[in-house]
């Protein structure tokens, strides 16, 4: 690994439609140690077009994180991680899933679509920062991932 | 050989009214001679004597033959002594004094000396009589039967084609319910096929044809059952062989029966609906409606947070009203759905042994019981039907609820079991602080608190769930208590069935 690898930030695409959880994650972020690119789709027709770089997302970077909510207007986001881990290039990015729903049929479902990882929001404020914190040093900085 | 002469065979017998004497008298009938108007028996043979006894000439024939004072009402005589009566009247009759049925043959006859007197010749016919009277009986029990019966009975001879292939049948037979369910008539049908009956069958061989008519030869039987359009009629047709060659229909009107099962299938795809959206409003309590309150904590937070410098006391204050408000809301939504689930998750009901759902609910409460010294006893429980996880948590939210509300001393729960006729009756009690007598029914109801949260933490649902999951178990719960007298929650459920 070279010193510009560092250098170079991370690209994370949060697919979600409440304003509030977006501005949530933008802070929580703010404080985490690397460098990080957010990029925000509102809805699971955007994420797509985002992640197959279709109209004006033609530019955009491949994101080495994607946090998926699930209930999104549209596409919902269950579709959207059905056709990430269908994609032979995409389904090498890590899908967090992090949604409100604690109900167990979305848990199964999530994980038979293969996601990389289910969690649900927390309540405090607190454990909402440790959570994205957590997923940010687990997935970029601990875990090894295909270049 | 040579003839017998007629003076060899008068030697033989002495003379022929000894003969006729011999006859009269060793005949197993009955026979007796009376005059017409004193009605005074002249002669009775053997049979008679042995019957009605003997030294019975010279009496009355109504007295000895009837025990009657006077003459019998239906008395013959003035049929055969009519002028304009010839020859012999015969009559059957029942003897009032023996009970026994006779064939009475009667007429009159001229005594030398020219008087005419009536002769009675007698024959048994008991038996014959007995057997005619089993036979009407049961010819009207049949009769009664077959009209008045609720299905529809119609019986058909088959018509066979030159290879003895059944292609048509005869209607030979066919009840009142018969008519009414098809709307033939019995005169139009009776005695003709099927085929002129039923015109719209036409030349061809129905299948339902050929089918009854292999009943019809080969024997077997075949029950299926059959919508009659015209009279919007369910009905359940019997085909059987009474005989060879024949064959009987029976048709039972099971539109109610029909009715009531489509019925019974729209309910329960009500009811399956209804379990939907019970369960779809189950997913938008997690999901929908905690959101907005996650934004109201979360954003409540940060702004302390962030703006910690610039908020004075007041506005902390006003900032964790809001936030436990959120939290708490949080908490009932989530009670709230957990009680739903009580009906829309619970599992299928299986034999449990109640003395290993106790030991799982006190395991589950060990750091409770530890912490606050409470002592738990318990009698042996049965084995019942049910859902064990919601029956552990009947009894963890008792107990707990038995440590929770304890009064100055460590708590004592004692749970009891008795058989009460169908129902085993548990019971929780404790030494807490009781519960005034007239909240016993409010405590049950969801959210329903009795106590400040400052005092008792606790969304008021504990109860309100037990009282779900018992009714589900077809039980009853209750409480008896007094204030600082401590509290006995009793609850039932039934006995195995293989216990009754």
């Amino acid at each position: 690994m070279s010193s510009a690898d560092f250098v170079k930030p991370i690209e994370i695409l949060l697919v979600e439609d409440n304003p509030g959880d977006v501005q949530l994650t933008k802070e929580a972020l703010e404080d985490c140690k690397m460098i990080n690119n957010l990029h925000v789709a509102e809805n699971g027709e955007v994420a797509l077009q985002f992640l197959f770089k279709e109209n004006e997302f033609a530019n955009a970077p491949k994101p080495d994180l994607i946090l998926l909510d699930l209930n999104l207007p549209k596409v919902d986001g269950r579709e959207v991680l059905e056709a990430i881990k269908k994609d032979d290039t995409l389904k090498k990015i890590p899908v967090v899933v992090l949604t409100t729903s604690k109900a167990d049929e979305d848990i199964l479902k999530v994980y038979s679509l293969h996601a990389n990882c289910y969690i649900t929001k927390p309540m405090s404020i607190d454990r909402f920062f440790e959570v994205v914190k957590a997923i940010e040093s687990f997935w970029m900085g601990i875990v090894v991932l295909p270049h | 050989m040579s003839a017998i002469h007629t003076h060899q065979v008068l030697d033989m017998v002495g003379s022929i009214e000894d003969l006729q004497m011999s006859l009269l008298n060793n005949i197993e009938d009955v026979i007796y001679v009376a005059t017409p108007d004193k009605y005074e028996l002249v002669y009775v043979n053997e049979a008679f004597k042995n019957i009605w006894g003997h030294n019975v000439v010279g009496k009355k024939c109504y007295k000895v033959l009837q025990n009657r004072d006077e003459p019998c009402t239906y008395c013959t005589n003035h049929i055969i002594f009519d002028s304009n009566h010839c020859g012999v009247h015969v009559w059957e009759h029942q003897n009032e004094i023996t009970q026994r049925w006779f064939k009475c043959t009667d007429k009159v006859i001229t005594l030398k000396n020219g008087d005419k007197v009536r002769f009675e010749l007698a024959s048994e016919i008991t038996q014959l009589k007995a057997t005619e009277l089993q036979l009407k009986k049961s010819k009207e029990e049949y009769h009664m039967l077959f009209h008045a019966m609720s299905d529809g009975f119609s019986y058909h001879e088959v018509v066979y084609d030159k290879k003895n292939e059944p292609i048509d049948y005869i209607f030979r037979a066919v009840n009142p319910k018969f008519e009414k369910f098809t709307g033939l008539k019995k005169e139009d049908i009776i005695n003709k096929r099927a085929s002129e009956c039923i015109p719209k069958y036409g030349d061809r061989v129905p299948t339902f044809i050929e089918k009854y008519g292999l009943i019809g030869r080969d024997g077997g039987e075949t029950n299926f059952e059959f919508y009659f359009k015209p009279y919007k009629t369910w009905f359940n047709v019997s085909v059987f062989r009474p005989q060879q060659d024949f064959f009987c229909l029976l048709l039972d009107d099971i539109t109610e029966k029909k009715t009531a099962e489509k019925k019974i299938i729209q309910t329960l795809a009500d009811l399956k609906v209804s379990n939907q959206e019970l369960e779809q409003f189950a997913y938008v309590a997690s999901h929908d409606l905690q959101e907005p309150l996650r934004m109201v904590s979360s954003f409540t937070n940060l702004l302390q947070k962030k703006y910690n410098d610039v908020i004075d006391d007041k506005g902390k204050m006003y900032i964790n009203y809001a936030v436990d408000g959120a939290l708490r809301m949080q908490s009932l939504i989530n009670d709230l759905l957990d009680f739903s689930r009580v009906s829309t998750r619970g599992k299928e009901f299986q034999e449990c042994d109640c003395n290993l759902i106790l030991g799982k609910a006190i395991a589950n409460l060990k750091h409770s019981i530890e912490e606050n010294t409470a002592i738990i006893t318990n009698d042996e429980l049965p084995l019942i039907k049910g859902d064990e996880i919601q029956l552990m948590r009947v009894f963890q939210n008792l107990i707990s609820n038995g440590i929770k509300f304890k009064g100055n001393i460590p708590p004592a729960i004692h749970i009891g079991c008795q058989r009460k006729d169908k129902f085993y009756e548990f019971s929780i009690s404790d030494n807490g602080i009781g519960i005034n007598p007239k909240f016993k029914e409010k405590i049950f109801i969801i959210f329903q608190r009795l106590n400040t949260r400052e005092e008792y933490p606790g969304t008021g649902i504990g109860l309100a769930i037990c009282k779900r999951i018992i009714n589900r178990h077809k039980g009853k719960i209750w409480v008896e208590s007094e204030l600082e007298q401590g509290s006995t929650f009793y609850f039932t459920l039934p006995v195995l069935k293989k216990e009754n």
